[in-house]
């Protein structure tokens, strides 16, 4: 019974991702602006004592970290795309990038830029979105659960967002207001190895719960009744892999700041060579995001003698890459 | 002589959210096993929330379902969605899935929630396929099919995951002749092989076509229930709909015929 043109089986697609990933990793460990812009010569990590404490206990932890970051981020925006049916879905939406820049703005403003503080407050209220719309959505008298989680995600997040507006206005111009604005950009300039250990085992361990219900997740696409009918229990299936998804966002977004359109573009890259079974796609999206996140953050602190804001660099290449495939979406819609 | 049912329901009695308009009043009925069961009614009349109640996933406010004799209560989902399928009307298909892995979800029943199918899942939606005469749509995108070759895939969807009862809403609905004798041929060939069918439409000559027992309904009431040769008169066909309804036979089949 095998098909006379089959294409490469996904798993040899994804392990190549795999090993691309891998490489990219590597390959950046090299790339930054010592001893000289963009790429340090191999043997230097021999020789060069600071260039072996700056690869040790500067760039491998912000390198895992950005990989972390797109790893997550990229992870839960295809979730939530599948749960809530809707492409355009991305992973702050609930409630949570709006929760986590009020809870960091208004630290910023009461309590001072202490880094651990800011990241806890950051994910805590991220938290606190999520579980504000996932609240409110039970009392939206309308619509199915898709619609009413979504209208309840937007009118949390406005009214996080407006937070955020008052703290702005009251916030010192010279001092609190750019550390706000700064934040609010994103970036991975202060990641350390404590960074790294607090959020690897928050992300790595939501990446498992979605990666264990990779396949089942196609389930969860499907109209109430059919996956009921499949042995599903819908509503809290979608209630355990969206809990997942945003617990890896929050230690994430606490510790890089608003990174913006990494979650809503891998996704739809991983589609584009996947297809739309998550049971391929979902494992594509975290390798994908993953490089996506190391990429933009190896431009972010190397391109310019200064750091550029992380979620300048993924909005730039993310918009490219957004319209990209949109325009190659509609000639191959056309072709065929 | 009635084979023992698969389904029953005793004075069933539910309503959305628990308040509002009763939508099944003091239901009860047997589904054979082994029967094609039509459930008739106009629309809006019941039919699919008593559907989605022998599914088990609508709970009754009062009254008792059993499934092959046991209460509803002691069964998994998983043995649940082995035991009793669902075709649905309209499934909304939001991503750009294959008619193969659409049809493989129909193993889920068989899988844990943390699994991935095998090849041996992969085989019987094969074979699912091929027994609905879809091989040719093996790798075409679901959402650009036609909606009758939709409802095919759907159907091959439920053979893939080899229910003993198969609960279809409206399978006859919105499709062109031709889809409509391959749907039947193809629920035929199912109930041959010892598949419980239960079906809703709310026309009576499809329901006529295909079915041997009958459950009719209006407004959420029971009008009649049992072999297709004691329902299947004027008399409770004009109750069910409200209209004065004749029937004609032509080659022994009957006709049901509207008024006007």
């Amino acid at each position: 019974m095998p098909e006379k043109t089959s294409p490469s089986p996904p798993q040899r697609t994804l392990l190549l991702f795999g090993l691309i990933a891998l490489a990219v990793l590597a390959v950046s460990l090299f790339i930054g602006r010592y001893p000289q812009p963009y790429l340090m010569p191999p043997r230097i990590l021999v020789e060069d004592t600071l260039a072996q404490r700056l690869v040790l206990y500067l760039r491998l932890p912000r390198l895992l970290m950005a990989f972390l970051m797109g790893m997550a981020l990229s992870a839960a925006g295809f979730v939530m795309q599948m749960v809530f049916r809707n492409p355009l879905v991305s992973p702050g939406f609930l409630g949570v990038s709006q929760g986590a820049a009020f809870g960091a703005a208004l630290t910023i403003l009461w309590i001072g830029q202490t880094a651990v503080i800011i990241q806890v407050m950051a994910a805590l209220f991220a938290f606190g979105g999520m579980l504000l719309s996932f609240l409110l959505a039970r009392y939206i008298r309308f619509g199915g659960w898709h619609l009413r989680l979504v209208l309840a995600g937007i009118a949390i997040s406005a009214l996080f967002s407006s937070g955020v507006g008052v703290i702005k206005y009251l916030a010192d111009p010279l001092k609190e207001l750019p550390d706000i604005v700064f934040w609010m950009l994103g970036g991975l300039y202060s990641i350390t190895w404590d960074d790294v250990l607090l959020v690897a085992p928050i992300v790595l361990i939501s990446a498992l719960v979605m990666y264990l219900m990779r396949w089942r997740l196609n389930i969860l696409t499907l109209n109430d009744e059919s996956a009921y009918s499949l042995g599903a229990a819908p509503g809290r299936e979608r209630f355990v892999i969206l809990f997942a998804a945003v617990a890896g966002t929050a230690a994430v977004i606490a510790v890089s700041g608003l990174v913006s359109w990494i979650g809503l573009i891998v996704p739809h890259i991983a589609r584009r060579v996947f297809g739309a079974d998550s049971q391929y796609t979902l494992p594509a999206s975290m390798l994908i995001g993953g490089v996506f996140g190391v990429v933009c953050d190896n431009i972010a602190r190397s391109l310019l003698a200064g750091e550029i804001p992380l979620g300048i660099i993924t909005s730039l290449l993310g918009a490219a890459v957004f319209v990209l495939i949109f325009v190659s979406h509609h000639a191959a819609g056309k072709s065929t | 002589m009635t084979p023992a049912p698969v389904v029953s329901l005793r004075n069933i009695h539910f309503r959305y959210n628990g308040s509002g308009e009763e939508i099944l009043q003091n239901l009860s009925l047997d589904i054979p096993g082994g029967s094609v069961t039509s459930i008739l009614g106009p629309n809006g009349s019941g039919k699919t929330t008593l559907l989605f109640v022998m599914l088990g996933m609508l709970t009754p406010q009062s009254g008792e379902v059993h499934f092959e004799g046991k209460p509803s209560t002691g069964f998994s989902r998983a043995s649940l969605s082995r035991l009793i399928g669902l075709v649905p009307q309209g499934e909304r298909i939001s991503f750009n899935f294959t008619v193969f892995e659409y049809v493989l979800m129909g193993r889920a029943p068989h899988l844990g929630t943390l699994s991935t199918p095998t090849g041996l899942d992969e085989d019987i939606a094969r074979q699912a396929l091929e027994q609905a005469g879809l091989t040719g749509l093996k790798n075409r995108i679901i959402t650009a099919l036609s909606s009758g070759e939709r409802q095919l895939v759907t159907i091959a969807r439920a053979l893939a995951q080899q229910p003993r009862v198969l609960l279809l809403d409206e399978p006859l609905t919105h499709l062109d002749l031709n889809n409509r004798s391959k749907v039947l041929a193809l629920l035929r060939i199912l109930n041959q092989n010892g598949t419980t069918l239960v079906l809703t439409t709310h026309d009576p000559n499809a329901a006529a076509s295909i079915a041997n027992h009958m459950v009719m309904m209006h407004s959420g009431k029971l009008i009649a229930a049992g072999h297709i040769q004691d329902v299947l008169s004027a008399e409770n066909l004009s109750a069910t709909y409200g209209l004065p309804i004749e029937i004609a036979h032509i080659d022994g089949r009957p006709i049901i015929l509207p008024p006007g």
